[in-house]
């Protein structure tokens, strides 16, 4: 997600990185660096207690240094790196010309951030350890001793909570005194003479390296892509001998990087038992609600119950009774008379008149629809999102889900991007990031842009199909689940490649904290406002010129036997069609204005249509942004007739059920 | 490694156990994430449930283990309660 910035320091990206002035906060996934990034900068990015959810590199000036910036990567469970997260992380150690590194860690789990303590300490980077979550580490009873561990790296560690601020002081203050860890692992002997060897070469070629060769050398062997990438560039001549020298000693020996990981945990291990005072006891509390709500019978209605109370936000409260006043009252009773008598009033020419307050008006539809219909709908959704995201339930979602998404390529994970698309598919698309693999970023992005509807689209829908009563709801809802476990199918079994079985963190169930979500909801909101309105204002006047220059009624006099005939629908619905491609709730607006004119079952064969009819263009930039304009334009091949074709099943199958 | 082992995904929910090599099927590359998550031989954990997916306590943290993987991965004879 775009970095999104609080109050009055300048925007993140136009920083830039003034050589040895940069600090780098590194970490495991959902560690807490967010928060900490935003205690030591006041920039704000995405927060979340969703494993992996910064999914680019955020820069912001710090406030304990003057002129210096501070980098949040992306989490990273190990080195050498193997997900795209990881890389990312490599990329700003290799490439950043770094002052020093931050680790932030989660102190509940010392024994595994040690692992990457000591795999950042073989950088030769000076450095600090943040044990962070050192609230709920207490909570279980652990008791970490601070300054034993610090004797033990040879670096400071500071305790920090970052949701107080707790010690945040102390960290900011340790940073600007960080020096190089001391605490080496010693791996295998005969690794070890492989390490020595290759760091020997690379030294000889690579007088300044940015990590010391050491860690070039382990990583190299370890088959870090991005170390790999570095050293082609860097030291080409070296890398023949290099590749050679690694598969020789794999053949012997087999893989480098099991032994690196193996020798790693152990080390870690051992640290981490000197530096427990007590381990602490078993499950508490939260862990107890985190079972209940992973419980075969139990989650069941705690999931409807969750499903239900967001309904009642969002649907009810959010697109019900907000959108009630801001449409009705607000704009339809105030606002939009106003301005409209004063611009028929003033406007100089009737054709400016009409593209600012006609039928296709800028301001009568476009600002009107953004703001008074889409904006609480979002807004309501954006919250009850944010709040399930910090609670943790999505991780605990992801693994009931699992087994359903195993049947369509994906795996659990695909939960919080697939759920994020009701709220809006282009932000979601961005989020496919998260996913592990290309294939389940290409099948998962597929069938967002098919069927899942974002939120301003299903607010038009509750609201068309919700008048006409709850089994309409319940059949569109049912033609989509059908349509996206259909396509599912035989997207799995059609594009190649292996599914990857799901392993993941449950982060504990926590009580979200208010801030955070605000501020993710706003970050969220600014995000969608910028990306949104733009286009609602180009899309209506892209309608109002067409249908100023008359070809709206050529299209809906050309598309008539496909509306008409195939669909059973009036053939002016073909202009909400032709609307959809701007946005598809736009699209569904245009039906919903229609109201009265159609039958129930028309009502419900045009939303199925124009749910899966076409993306909106900003989901379609962005699909082509991450997966290819080849793939966009190939994925919009494909869901265009598909939608034809589903709508004109529904017709068939609500004919042969005798609902005309 | 002499003793028998079993899979986790046979453990009772509310029993440890120490993991023992996991099965040579397991790919490398899973291994070493797995690692990274702190399962690795040797490593005590707690089974907390095996529906709708095996969830292990490992040190003070909660991972949901698919059942092609949890299947995988070897225990050694549980230890006793408390
Ligand atoms: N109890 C407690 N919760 C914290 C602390 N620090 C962060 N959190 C919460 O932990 C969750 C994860 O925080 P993030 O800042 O998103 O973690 P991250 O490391 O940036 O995560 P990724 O973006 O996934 O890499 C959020 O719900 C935070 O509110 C802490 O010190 N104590």
């Amino acid at each position: 997600m775009a970095p999104m910035r609080s109050c009055s320091l300048p925007a993140v990206d136009d920083v830039p990185a003034s050589p040895g002035r940069t600090y780098a906060l590194v970490g495991a996934p959902n560690v807490g660096k967010s928060v900490v990034f935003h205690r030591l900068t006041g920039a704000y990015v995405n927060v979340s207690n969703y494993p992996g959810t910064t999914v680019e590199v955020a820069r912001a000036p710090v406030r304990f240094a003057g002129g210096a910036t501070l980098l949040d990567t992306p989490g990273a469970l190990a080195f050498p790196s193997r997900s795209d997260d990881e890389r990312a992380a490599m990329r700003a150690l290799l490439h950043e010309d770094l002052r020093a590194i931050v680790q932030v860690a989660d102190a509940k789990h010392l024994r595994r951030s040690l692992a990457i303590t000591l795999a950042l300490a073989e950088t030769g980077l000076p450095m600090v350890l943040a044990l962070n979550m050192s609230d709920e580490a207490d909570a279980r009873g652990m008791t970490i001793d601070g300054p034993r561990l610090a004797q033990a790296l040879g670096v400071e560690v500071v305790r920090t909570v970052a949701t107080t601020g707790e010690g945040l002081r102390a960290l900011a203050q340790a940073t600007t005194r960080a020096r190089s860890a001391s605490a080496q692992v010693a791996y295998p002997a005969g690794v070890e003479r492989l390490i020595a060897d290759t760091a020997q070469r690379l030294a000889e070629r690579l007088p300044r390296a940015p990590i010391a060769p050491r860690a070039l050398a382990i990583l190299f062997l370890g088959r870090d892509p991005e170390v790999e990438a570095w050293l082609a560039v860097h030291a080409p001549g070296a890398m023949r001998d290099l590749v050679l020298l690694r598969e020789d000693a794999e053949r012997r020996g087999g893989r480098i990087a099991s032994a690196i990981a193996h020798a790693r945990a152990e080390a870690a291990g051992r640290i981490a038992a000197v530096a427990l005072a007590s381990r602490g006891a078993a499950p508490m509390r939260s862990t107890r609600i985190g079972r209940l709500v992973l419980h075969p019978v139990w989650s069941l209605p705690i999931l409807a119950a969750v499903l239900y109370l967001t309904y009642l936000f969002v649907g009810d409260f959010g697109a019900g009774t907000l959108v009630g006043w801001t449409e009705e009252q607000l704009f339809g009773g105030t606002v939009n008379p106003a301005v409209t008598r004063f611009v028929e009033a003033h406007a100089p020419w009737p054709w400016l008149a009409s593209l600012l307050v006609g039928d296709y008006g800028l301001w009568t539809m476009g600002v009107t629809y953004a703001i008074a219909l889409v904006l609480p709908v979002v807004t309501t959704f954006f919250l009850a999102f944010g709040f399930l995201e910090d609670s943790g339930y999505f991780a605990r979602l992801s693994v009931i889900a699992n087994r359903g998404f195993a049947r369509i390529g994906l795996n659990g994970r695909a939960v919080l991007p697939m759920v994020l698309g009701l709220g809006c598919v282009t932000m979601a698309t961005l989020t496919t990031r998260i996913l592990a693999t290309r294939r389940e970023r290409l099948i998962a992005t597929f069938l967002m842009a098919l069927a899942i509807p974002c939120s301003a689209q299903l607010g038009v829908v509750m609201g068309m199909l919700g008048a006409i009563g709850f089994v309409w709801v319940a059949g569109w809802a049912g033609v989509l689940v059908a349509v996206i476990a259909l396509a599912g199918f035989l997207a799995a079994r059609l594009i190649p490649g292996r599914r990857i079985p799901l392993v993941a963190e449950m982060p504990p169930l926590r009580w979200p904290v208010a801030g955070n979500v605000l501020k993710k909801t706003w970050g969220r909101l600014v995000w969608y406002l910028r990306e949104v309105i733009p286009l609602f204002l180009i899309g209506t006047f892209a309608m109002w010129a067409l249908d100023l220059l008359g070809v709206l009624p050529w299209i809906v006099e050309r598309a008539e036997p496909l509306v008409t005939g195939w669909l059973g629908l009036p053939k002016e619905a073909a202009a909400a069609f032709v609307m959809g491609f701007l946005r598809r709730d736009f699209g569904a607006t245009g039906l919903f204005a229609m109201g009265s004119a159609l039958t129930a079952a028309q009502a419900l064969i045009g939303m199925v249509t124009i749910t899966l009819f076409v993306p909106c263009i900003a989901s379609v930039l962005m699909i082509g942004r991450e997966q290819g304009a080849l793939r966009a334009a190939a994925m919009l091949a494909m869901i265009m007739p598909t939608a034809l074709l589903v709508g004109g099943v529904v017709r068939l199958a609500l004919a042969a059920l005798g609902v005309a | 490694m002499t003793r028998t082992s079993t899979a986790l995904d046979l453990l009772a929910p509310g029993t440890s156990a120490r993991l023992a090599e996991p099965d040579p099927s397991l790919e490398p590359t899973f291994r070493e994430h797995l690692a990274a998550y702190g399962l690795v031989p040797g490593h005590v954990v707690t089974v907390l449930a095996q529906r709708p997916m095996t969830v292990v306590l490992c040190d003070h943290v909660e991972l949901a283990l698919e059942a092609v993987v949890a299947r995988k991965l070897r225990v050694e004879a549980p230890l006793p309660q408390g």
